[in-house]
Order: C-alpha cells, then sequence, then structure tokens
C-alpha cells in the first residue's frame, strides 16, 4: 500500500520519458532537422576532436564527419556525437516535474558535460583505432556507448536531486 | 554526502566493470538464444514460418527459405549493438544504497528479464526492417508505404535512443524506491 504512490509516479514518469523519447527521435530524423543541425552539429564535434588530437601532436584530418589518422578513419554519426545522450537527458529532465527555469538551467550544464565527455570518448577512439585497433570494437560498443549514457543518467540524477525546483501546485 | 557520493561511485564502478565482464563472457551464448527466441516470435506470425536466425558468433544470420539468397549475401545483424545495455541496467542496480538487498536483487531480475524480450523486439525489428526496404520487388508487394516507414524507422529509433532509454526506463521502474542512484 505504502509504495503505490510511487509506483504510479514512477510509471507517470517512464511514460512521459518514453514518449519525449520518441518526439525528439522524430525531430531529429527529419531531414531538415538532419541536414541543417545535426550533421552540421557532428562536423562540429570531429573539428573539436580534430584539434583536441592535434595538440597531443597525433596527424589529423577531417573530411565532414570522417576523421583521418595515418592509418585508421572514424565516421562519426548519430550514436556517437554525443545527440543520443543529449536526447536521453533532455527527455529525463522534461518529464521529470520541474519548472521551466530549472529544467533549461539543468539542460544546459548537462549537455554541455556530455559534449566534453563525448570529445574524450571520439578522440580517445581515434588514438585506440590507430594504435589498438584490436580493443576498438569492445571500447566503442562496452564501454564508452555505456559510460556517456551513464553519465547522462547520472547527471539527471543528481539534478533531480539536489536543482531541480518543482512548479508550484495550485490546490482545489 | 561526499562519503555516499564516492561510495555510490565505487559500487556503480564495480557493477560496470562486472556488467562489462558478463555482457562479454556472454555474448556468443546470448547471441544464441536471442536467435532461437526472436526465430520462433517471428515465425509464430508467419504463415508460412520461412525465417531462419542462424547465430554465429555476436552475429544474428537473417534468412528466408522462400526468397533466394542475393549475391551480397545474408543479412546480419551485430547482437552487441542491442545487448550492451545490460551493462548500463547492471551499473545503475549496482549503485543502489543496498545493492544486495532482496528487493534491488529481485528488482534486477525483473528488469533484466524485460530487457531480454526489448532484446528481442530489437532484432525483431532489425529483420522485419530488413524484409520491408531490402528485398526489392518481394518488399514492395508485402510491406504498404506505412509499414516500410514504421519498419524503417523502428531498428534506427532502436540504436540512436531506444537502447538507452530502454534500459533506464526499466531501471526506474524496478529500482527499490529508496535507491540512492
Amino acid at each position: 500500500m505504502g509504495t503505490e504512490r510511487p509506483r504510479k509516479a514512477g510509471g507517470i514518469f517512464v511514460a512521459r520519458f518514453l514518449a519525449a523519447l520518441v518526439v525528439f527521435y522524430v525531430i531529429g530524423a527529419l531531414e531538415p532537422v538532419n541536414d541543417h543541425f545535426v550533421v552540421p552539429f557532428t562536423q562540429l564535434v570531429v573539428a573539436a576532436t580534430a584539434f583536441l588530437l592535434r595538440s597531443f601532436h597525433q596527424q589529423i584530418a577531417v573530411a565532414g564527419t570522417i576523421i583521418y589518422s595515418p592509418r585508421f578513419a572514424l565516421d562519426v554519426r548519430t550514436g556517437c556525437n554525443g545527440v543520443e545522450a543529449m536526447m536521453v537527458l533532455a527527455a529525463a529532465m522534461l518529464a521529470f516535474p520541474a519548472t521551466l527555469r530549472s529544467r533549461v538551467a539543468g539542460l544546459l550544464a548537462g549537455v554541455t558535460a556530455i559534449q566534453i565527455i563525448n570529445l574524450v570518448r571520439v578522440a580517445s577512439l581515434v588514438w585506440l583505432g590507430e594504435h589498438h585497433r584490436r580493443f576498438f570494437d569492445f571500447v566503442h560498443v562496452g564501454v564508452w556507448q555505456s559510460l556517456v549514457i551513464l553519465a547522462a543518467v547520472s547527471m539527471f540524477l543528481f539534478w533531480s536531486w539536489k536543482f531541480a525546483e518543482r512548479p508550484v501546485q495550485s490546490r482545489s | 554526502m561526499r562519503k555516499d557520493l564516492s561510495r555510490v561511485v565505487l559500487k556503480g564502478a564495480i557493477g560496470f566493470l562486472a556488467g562489462l565482464a558478463i555482457w562479454g563472457g556472454l555474448t556468443v551464448p546470448y547471441t544464441r538464444l536471442l536467435a532461437s527466441l526472436t526465430e520462433v516470435a517471428v515465425r509464430s506470425f508467419e504463415r508460412p514460418a520461412v525465417t531462419r536466425i542462424i547465430p554465429d558468433g555476436s552475429l544474428l544470420l537473417v534468412d528466408r527459405t522462400d526468397v533466394r539468397r542475393t549475391a551480397r549475401g545474408r543479412f546480419a545483424v551485430e547482437s552487441t549493438d542491442i545487448t550492451f545495455n545490460l551493462i548500463v541496467l547492471m551499473t545503475l542496480f549496482a549503485a543502489s544504497r543496498r545493492a544486495f538487498s532482496d528487493r534491488n536483487v529481485f528488482g534486477f531480475a525483473g528488469a533484466a528479464a524485460l530487457l531480454v524480450l526489448v532484446h528481442v523486439a530489437a532484432v525483431i525489428s532489425f529483420v522485419k526492417a530488413y524484409y520491408a526496404l531490402s528485398l526489392g520487388a518481394w518488399s514492395a508487394a508485402h510491406y504498404g508505404v506505412v509499414a516500410r516507414s514504421f519498419w524503417g524507422a523502428a531498428p534506427y529509433f532502436y540504436s540512436v535512443a531506444g537502447v538507452y532509454g530502454f534500459a533506464f526506463a526499466l531501471w526506474w521502474l524496478f529500482r527499490p524506491m529508496n535507491a540512492s542512484a
């Protein structure tokens, strides 16, 4: 009996979260959004990664969303550009009861942190592909994809615990 | 608070490493299980039942006995791209305040069981997308515009958002209510 209400609230949160995720996915899959936001954003991620790797004296070239080193090339697509983690974070923050102000603040801070982590991910994968190719698939799928999403979930939990301002509810 | 947080992070890190080891170690047998379950599920909606899903390492090879295989060979689904969210689920449950409490362990078992169904559904979506979009005239004859759009989008949704979203949603639903993580 005592856990009935939290369970129901949990179900509502999950339903809202999954609905928001579907909506974000549909928006992201629209051709104009993909062409004018997702692809340029991914190119920005690739350019930032190239800048980071060059600062460690790596020989790096860039063509669109592909990043080249002398012995390895990586095509960064949705799934490796951090957009997926941004979608999960945004959907969770949207589903959680909070004020618009705290949602926007949380999202800005979270997206920035996700992109910093993602920069390290893409740079490390290029380095791994160049120097330790046999570990690439395992680290790419098992380690980094999980870590980036766990980072997004951790940010949401921290935000919901410490910073999310509950909206004022009207009494009737 | 800092002590609590470092304990959660430590438990989460242990859970992550355990999840990584289990996922990496069980990929091949789990791919076999996934192939069997998915084949049964797909064939139960087929008249006649023609789909064959053959496990090959971490790959799921898809065949239809009524369609001649093209020169391009068999369609294959990489199971690791579908199943790695087990690591996310294990990490989240491991980071719980009382990781080995009955409620947390049973919660994890329930969430993991549902995650298997999610994986089966994901493989089905890849198989149906292949049927709906990649078999030329046969696809056009058997799938309408709406069905082709739906099956075209479903596996992409799973790969981009669902693979993460379902693991998080299952943890949220099955975690003990007083979980700290």
